[in-house]
């Protein structure tokens, strides 16, 4: 095997990175306690990954485009409440899911505007949305404590197809037609020019006004299906449902991903393996039984090594991808 | 084009709208407010006739309860709540007791992110003449009053109740809301130390928080069925966590015994069928109609202790406290039914029309 090969090999293998990284913990983690590893809470850890992985990939999408949406946490809370609320008001779920619908396009089409076409920075625009969201659901949530109990939603969060839940399977589904959408369609193609270089994509003719619009819209569809997925496996739907956490959690997998916070790089599959690796470490940090008080110091710490080592993975990769170009051929 | 910018415009007029709704006009504050009736209003609306509420975090369903509850009180005493979110920032919260002094609100009421930060303010307030009332948390400050309920003890009861049902030896866990939040921090305490002074068979394998959702609560109570397969039985600083942990242990094939606090009427058909072996009323509503109760009277120039102590009741099915009782527990406890009788009953109870006395039930 040639130098260059040799490089090209490395190079391939520190493509996947984030796939390492997960491997690197679980066998870290399973030799901490066999129980996380154990067939049964690796299922579990993947159930619990499945809105974290929907929401960061709507994170993917605005954060390819340089964007960040910070209101979408809220907004899971907020669709949730929606669509419990028309639930137990006795409305059908396609009814609800309409609703649901509705609220999240709303949402989605006011951070587009804001961001592409009122010119705001989207830090503030959807920060601004984000508060707005929040008092929406204080608005709306009065009982303070929904309980639903639709059998088809039921059957998303807690069954099983053989030995996959679907809610796996549906992550799954969706993750295939983002990633279908982001290699395949014009707007894939655009979003992530538009993140490497928004001049250039203007020049080449991107709108880049409309392309904004509908990057918050997608992401207000992840929203959406996240919200869902949080109602169909928690049956007690409360307005403090998403928020800061599960949107951290979720930038976190995004970056984690791969997914570049300035904009232009990141794929969909490194997302949803980055969602593995944060519900991995919450997941561990519980079966280790770490003190409450710690729990977040213990995540957070585990989190920042993770993304120190993706980042020298990620230098040691373009070092070797510099080499391969400079070989001589 | 043109219709485009009107229509930019337009969005993000509404958006503004909307803001404002959500949140009050500007302050320096920055949480989310409103008043009783619901209409928009100044974050830090002032006069004598304005009670400045501030929560750690009103999105948490038992303040949603709460503010529900307390808007009525507000309407029936005739003065103006103003809610304010402190979400859970120390600084937040004394930056908005600040400004409620400054514009000399009636009274201030306040849950304590950290009691020690408060005792500055709660100086100025006094001195100031605005009474401040620290809800769920002893302050031990100058001249406030404290609206208190015996969480501690309550919490000791269930775990007796929660330990007997499941004859005194197995795993438990523990669900909390989030460490550092006193009313949870205490809950836990109460039920942890009694577990392991008084039943030394039973293993605490594990207490999670969970900032308080219900979704959290699932993935934690999910991670239960595959670490501890043999769990006999759990318990909630908050209702709504048991139900969301026993939905998904029931999920798993797994019936654990449980336990909670709040009163929920959501919890009543496992009180009935047995699940859950006890609850504690202390009923969002009911505390939050109080506690804007106290402080309209005490706006009003009436004279209350400093401290105030509201009944609190246990609850449980009728066949599971005979069951406690042939056990060896006795407890008096209140049937759901009797509960939630209680919990709708606020005005009865605190109304304006009950004299001062009703306001506590004597130093507990």
């Amino acid at each position: 095997m040639t130098a260059q090969h040799r490089k090209t090999a490395v190079l391939r293998l520190l493509g996947i990175a984030p796939v390492l990284l997960l491997v690197a913990l679980l066998v870290v983690f399973g030799l901490i306690d066999g129980r996380v590893v154990d067939p049964d809470n690796l299922r579990n850890v993947a159930v619990q990954a499945a809105p974290i992985a929907l929401l960061a990939l709507g994170a993917h999408v605005v954060l390819l485009s340089g964007g960040i949406d910070l209101s979408a946490g809220f907004a899971v809370g907020l669709c949730a409440v929606v669509i419990a609320q028309r639930l137990t008001g006795g409305d059908g779920l396609l009814v609800a899911l309409l609703v649901g619908l509705a609220v999240a396009l709303a949402v989605g089409a006011v951070n587009g505007l804001l961001v592409g076409y009122a010119k705001l920075p989207p830090f503030v625009a959807t920060l601004a949305t984000m508060v707005m969201v929040q008092g929406a659901t204080l608005k709306l949530a009065t009982s303070g404590v929904l309980l639903t109990n639709d059998p088809t939603l039921r059957t998303l969060g807690v069954e099983r197809v053989g030995p996959i839940p679907v809610a796996v399977v549906a992550t799954a589904v969706v993750g295939a037609l983002m990633w279908a959408a982001m290699r395949g369609t014009r707007f894939g193609i655009r979003t992530g020019a538009i993140g490497s270089d928004a001049d250039a994509a203007r020049f080449s003719g991107v709108d880049l006004r409309r392309q904004q619009l509908l990057i918050y819209v997608v992401s207000a569809l992840m929203v959406l299906a996240c919200a869902v997925l949080v109602v169909s496996r928690t049956p007690v739907v409360t307005p403090n449902v998403g928020g800061v956490s599960l949107l951290l959690d979720a930038i976190a997998a995004a970056v984690i991903g791969g997914t570049s916070i300035f904009g232009g790089r990141g794929t969909v599959g490194g997302v949803l393996v980055g969602a593995l690796i944060i519900a991995l470490v919450t997941n561990a940090l519980r079966v280790f039984g770490v003190d409450p008080s710690s729990l977040d110091l213990y995540k957070g710490t585990i989190i920042v090594i993770a993304l120190l080592l993706d980042a020298a993975i990620r230098i040691a990769r373009s070092r070797v991808a510099a080499g391969v170009a400079g070989a001589p051929r | 084009m043109h219709a485009v910018k009107r229509f930019t415009a337009l969005a993000a007029l509404v958006a503004v709208a909307l803001l404002a709704v959500a949140c009050g006009s500007s302050d320096d504050d920055g949480g989310g407010a409103s008043t009783a009736g619901g209409a928009a209003a100044p974050a830090v609306e002032g006069g004598r006739g304005t009670l400045g509420v501030v929560a750690i975090d009103l999105q948490n369903s038992f303040f949603v309860k709460m503010k529900k509850a307390g808007d009525e009180a507000a309407a029936d005493y005739g003065v103006k709540a103003n809610w304010q979110s402190a979400q859970g920032s120390v600084e937040r919260q004394i930056s908005i007791v600040e400004s409620m002094i400054r514009q000399r609100v009636g009274a201030i009421l306040v849950d304590p992110i950290d009691k020690n930060a408060l005792k500055p303010v709660i100086a100025k307030a006094t001195a100031a003449g605005i009474p401040f009332i620290s809800m769920g948390n002893k302050v031990e400050g100058d001249g406030n009053h404290n609206t208190l309920y015996p969480d501690y003890e309550d919490m000791a009861q269930v775990a007796r109740a929660l330990a007997t049902s499941i004859g005194g030896e197995g795993e438990v866990g523990m669900l909390v809301g989030g460490r550092g939040n006193f009313v949870s921090d205490t809950r836990e305490r109460g039920f942890v130390d009694t577990l392991r002074r008084e039943f030394p068979e039973i293993e605490v394998v594990s207490v999670q928080p969970t900032d308080f959702e219900a979704a959290k609560a699932t993935d934690v109570a999910t991670t239960w069925a595959t670490t501890y397969p043999n769990l006999k039985g759990f318990s909630c600083t908050s209702d709504y966590l048991c139900l969301a942990a026993q939905s998904a242990l029931q999920n798993a094939g797994m019936q654990p015994k449980f336990a909670g606090h709040d009163g929920d009427a959501e919890m009543a058909p496992f009180l009935e069928d047995g699940s859950m072996v006890l609850d504690v009323l202390t009923g969002g509503e009911r505390v939050g109609y109080w506690n804007i109760a106290v402080a309209a009277r005490l706006a009003a120039g009436r004279r209350l202790p400093t401290d105030l102590y509201m009944p609190t009741y246990l609850i449980a099915g009728e066949q599971n406290a005979a069951d406690l009782a042939e056990d060896g527990l006795e407890l008096e406890t209140v049937t759901p039914a009797r509960a939630e009788q209680v919990a709708q009953d606020y005005r009865a109870e605190f109304g304006p029309d009950e004299p001062d006395a009703a306001m506590t039930v004597g130093e507990q």
